[in-house]
């Protein structure tokens, strides 16, 4: 059984205008130990997803559908109490922006302290003891335990963050853009304590994230979120070099590369969709330039690329091998 | 074909502010009430039978048909007072809040653009203000030149005038570094374009709400000041009222009570509407 | 070949005092300053884009500002077309200003809500009194054209939160351009914006290169559109330039340990190819301490006596290649 399968969940949240479709029939499974990548663009879900998971979600939002099993568990049926033994014990998130994360006015120490006394009953003093192991599994030298927030650097909040979400040994991390802000090297330096620990604890990893470069050195299986729905999902190496969606492929070949030979980048025209209301046809339709009659008049289903391999794209031509050489002129 | 754009850009930005606005049920709560105390006061001589310092007969006449809100000690008309009151509210309000918004701006925008210096001798100079007593003073003034309403203007204008330049020069401080106004700069805009066109249309929404909201103070300082004695006698007031009714609060509580009502509705519309500007125009209060 | 140098930079420098109170400098205290650029020296032909790149705090915007005359040098100079504008003031000043225009990094930022797209690109016009009413209309529109709003009329009269992000900057690149300007400081222009709009402004940007034949000065923090977009690229550090040359060249053959850093440590977008990164576990944190000498020196493998001593400065290792560095 899979540690966590998440089927057909539908997260909207109500806006003055109408229910915006933010996670609209989402569906896959992470197996212990494995990494699974969301990538996508701002609005596309992801975040969405990972609010629901951890059930973190505004007032005006409401899971309107599906459900998400953590070792059998459905969590979106759980009460607000149960919900609370979950959170950061079976499942915890390191946050967007989590560099920001600390109450400036109390030691780093202290407030990792506090998160494990919240979620377990152990003394002070054991509580204590596993920052210190914390920090150490971080990189982060036991004695800036003392210190606060401001006199820690970037990358060292953002290490700080890392040990916090590990604090009460969850099965389930989820990981939201945890090095957008970082600059390159310090980023560079997180992905591999990533990893690290990854590997060290058969830790089951969600990376969210826009870059795909993050997402190729972190994770094992990808998903490619658009408009709130996976628009194709599989291992990492058939995502980027058997992309069977054409907004994979728009949005692989739109990245810079810094090596290998210089390629003209693809700009997808137009912007992302409008997630409120019924759209008929495909999201993507309207930004495609392989866009045919039916796209417009039938939303395309998850259709298997290779099963073995458990790939699979929402395309109505993602078996047609034309697709492969698609063109995004400008 | 550029003035219809410039108009354009206007009406848009009215009409983008009104559709905000009108999503706020207690804003437009306010607005009805301002309004409608904005119409009583203007139509004082229509809807009234008697004049304010007019004596009738019916000396502490409870509220009747003939006297809709009572009479007072001297036999005038309690509605009519409170009618012709709303006058003296509404100008000492307007003015005052007006005065105050206009040095204010100017105090707290020059600091605050230019910075350095001029802006630590500036503050310290709010600061300064800000100890003024400002009752002690108008007792002063009152002593001395005589209780005209100009001079208690004058005074409460130019003494509360601290809080809206501390926002404004708070607002124009977070704004100068804004891309938009160092793309104006780039492009080669005057100070005085940079000010007037772009850092302050973008920042004052936070002053004038502020200022509404004084207006409604300013209301209740006119009527403590009227309250002490300290008013203009030439004119009816509600603190003046007020200050009647309470010799006779058991007696004739009308008198007291009605003005009461009046004073804490005209400055709970006025708070109202400054929310409902901040609500509007607080560009953080909208959807990226 | 004869290249037409466009920018000249001579040992430029800025320090920013971190502002006490008047009380302060009244009592004798000393005041905190930053060196945000220490004495840099590039120089900028007409018709290429030059990149400036690097981490956060090393100096490249503060350098892109300077350059715009957003900042006032502490020290160097800067020629442009050969004419000394370190100093420039009053109307010298505005002239100038037609000439050289600035593009920032938050497209949500970049534009002033209260405007209309038209009110805001015609801004520039206005400013300098160019054209008559209907001339104006028609530059906006073909300015708006260029930028690929089509069609022009439909955006005039929306307002800045009816844009999207890449709408949004769009027009502040037309802002920037309807003066026709000679220079261009791009200050990240893209790193704000969705991945697949950055290509559209990217190539747009290129596209408005040829057209205008206008010269950037790009400045970034990711290297992979650094080599995209940049004929010839400096990377600094701490304030001050480590390795400049062809941009090409350098990110293939990077000699300076921290180029070779940096670039190490961008991420392949191919999960089949394995990096080696050169880790280094030296926190940038307390390097202001530095005084003289190498600033580089405590996180390099390489570092030898005389790097603690002397600061390096950059001097040619090959063709159009130039390295501050002892190596």
């Amino acid at each position: 059984m899979s540690l966590l399968e998440i089927n057909e969940l539908k997260m909207y949240y109500q806006l003055s205008d109408g229910w915006v479709r933010a996670v609209d029939d989402v569906s896959f499974k992470l197996d212990k130990g494995r990494t699974l990548g969301l990538v996508g663009e701002s609005g596309c879900g992801k975040t969405s997803v990972a609010m629901s998971i951890m059930r973190l979600l505004p007032f005006n939002a409401k899971i309107t559908g599906g459900s998400v099993n953590l070792e059998g568990t459905d969590l979106t049926k759980l009460t607000d109490d149960e919900m609370r033994e979950v959170r950061w014990k079976k499942v915890s998130m390191i946050f967007q922006g989590a560099m920001n994360a600390f109450n400036p006015v109390f030691k780093v120490g202290d407030q990792l302290v506090e998160a494990i006394l919240t979620h377990e009953t152990v003394t002070e003093a054991e509580a204590k003891k596993r920052v210190i192991h914390l920090f150490e599994l971080v990189g982060l030298p036991p004695d800036r335990m003392n210190n606060y927030p401001h006199e820690f650097s970037g990358g060292m909040k953002q290490r700080a963050i890392i040990a916090m979400s590990l604090a009460c040994n969850p099965n389930l991390v989820i990981a939201d853009e945890p090095t957008t802000a970082l600059d390159v090297v310090m980023q560079d330096q997180i992905l591999n304590e990533i990893n690290k620990l990854q590997q060290d604890f058969e830790l089951t990893l969600i990376v969210i994230s826009h870059d795909i470069s993050v997402i190729a050195e972190t994770c094992h299986e990808i998903a490619i979120m658009y408009g709130g729905k996976i628009f194709e999902i599989a291992d990492a190496t058939s995502i980027f070099h058997n992309p069977h969606n054409p907004y994979t492929i728009g949005l692989l070949n739109s990245f810079p590369t810094l090596r290998g030979p210089k390629k003209k980048l693809v700009s997808i025209r137009g912007s992302p969709p409008n997630l409120i209301g019924e759209t008929k046809g495909c999201l993507f339709e309207p930004r495609c330039p392989y866009t045919k009659p039916v796209c417009k008049e039938e939303a395309p289903t998850l259709t298997a690329v290779d099963s073995h391999k458990n790939h699979h794209s929402r395309c109505h031509f993602a078996l047609d091998p034309k697709l492969q050489d698609i063109d995004f002129k400008e | 074909m550029i003035n219809t754009i410039l108009w354009k850009n206007l009406l848009l930005n009215v009409r983008s502010f009104w559709s905000q606005f009108k999503k706020s049920r207690m804003a437009l709560l306010g607005v009805f009430i301002v309004s409608t105390f904005i119409i009583i006061g203007v139509l004082a001589p229509f809807i009234t039978q008697y004049g304010p310092f007019e004596l009738t007969n019916d000396i502490y006449h409870p509220p009747s048909i003939k006297y809709l809100l009572g009479t007072d000690y001297f036999g005038r008309d309690v509605f009519s007072r409170i009618v012709y009151g709303t006058r003296v509210s509404l100008f000492f309000g307007g003015c005052t809040a007006s005065l105050s918004l206009i040095v204010g701006i100017i105090l707290g925008a020059i600091p605050g653009y230019f910075g350095g210096i001029i802006d630590d001798l500036f503050s310290r100079f709010f600061e300064v203000f800000l100890m003024i007593p400002r009752l002690v003073i108008i007792i002063l003034v009152v002593a001395i030149f005589g209780s005209d309403i100009i001079y208690s203007i004058l005074v409460v204008g130019l003494t509360i005038w601290p809080t809206n330049a501390r926002i404004t020069r708070a607002q124009v401080l977070s704004i100068k570094n804004r891309g938009y106004i160092q793309s104006a700069i780039s492009s080669g805009a005057s100070h005085f374009r940079v000010l007037f066109y772009h850092i302050l249309p973008n920042g004052l929404y936070p002053v004038i709400a502020n200022s509404t909201i004084e207006i409604g103070r300013a209301i209740l300082i006119e009527a403590s000041l009227s309250f002490l004695g300290l008013g203009d006698l030439n004119n009816v007031s509600w603190g003046q009222i007020l200050q009647r009714g309470q010799s006779a609060m058991f007696s004739a509580p009308w008198i007291a009570f009605f003005p009461g009502i009046t004073i804490f509705l005209l400055t709970f519309g006025f708070s109202l509407i400054g929310d409902g500007i901040n609500y509007a125009l607080n560009p953080r209060l909208r959807e990226r | 070949m004869k290249n037409d140098i466009l920018v000249k930079v001579e040992g430029l420098e800025k320090r920013f005092q971190m502002r006490g109170s008047l009380f302060y400098s009244l009592l004798g205290r000393k005041q905190q300053y930053v060196d945000a650029v220490r004495g840099i020296n590039f120089q900028i032909n007409r018709g290429e884009v030059f990149g400036l790149a690097g981490e956060s705090g090393c100096g490249k915007t503060t350098t892109g500002r300077l350059l715009a005359s957003l900042e006032e040098p502490t020290g160097g100079q800067i020629f442009f077309k050969g004419e000394d504008i370190t100093d420039l003031k009053g109307s010298t000043l505005k002239k100038f200003r037609r000439k050289v225009q600035m593009i920032f990094q938050d497209p949500y930022d970049a534009l002033d809500p209260r405007y209309t797209v038209f009110r805001s690109v015609c801004e520039p016009l206005v400013i300098h009194d160019i054209g008559s009413s209907e001339e104006r209309v028609k530059l906006v529109n073909d300015i708006l054209e260029h930028v690929d709003l089509t069609p022009p009329k439909d955006f005039f009269h929306r307002l800045p939160h009816e844009l999207s992000g890449g709408q949004r900057q769009r027009v502040a690149v037309a802002r920037a351009m309807v003066l026709d300007p000679e220079f261009l400081v791009a200050d990240e222009p893209v790193s704000m914006l969705d991945v697949s709009i950055r290509a559209q402004i990217l190539n747009l940007m290129l596209r408005l290169k040829e057209e205008f034949n206008v010269t950037y000065l790009f400045i970034t923090h990711d290297l992979s559109v650094a080599r995209y977009m940049c004929d010839r690229l400096a990377v600094m550090y701490l304030g001050t330039i480590v390795e400049t040359g062809i941009a090409e060249e350098l990110i293939q053959n990077p000699v300076h340990p921290y180029t070779k850093l940096l670039l190490s440590s961008v991420p392949v977008p191919d999960p089949m190819v394995k990096r080696e990164s050169i880790h280094s576990s030296f926190d940038i944190s307390h390097s202001q301490n530095v005084t003289k000498g190498c600033r580089f020196y405590p996180r390099c493998a390489n570092a030898k006596e005389t790097c603690l001593t002397t600061e390096p400065k950059l001097k040619e290792i090959k063709e159009n290649h130039y390295v501050a560095c002892y190596i």
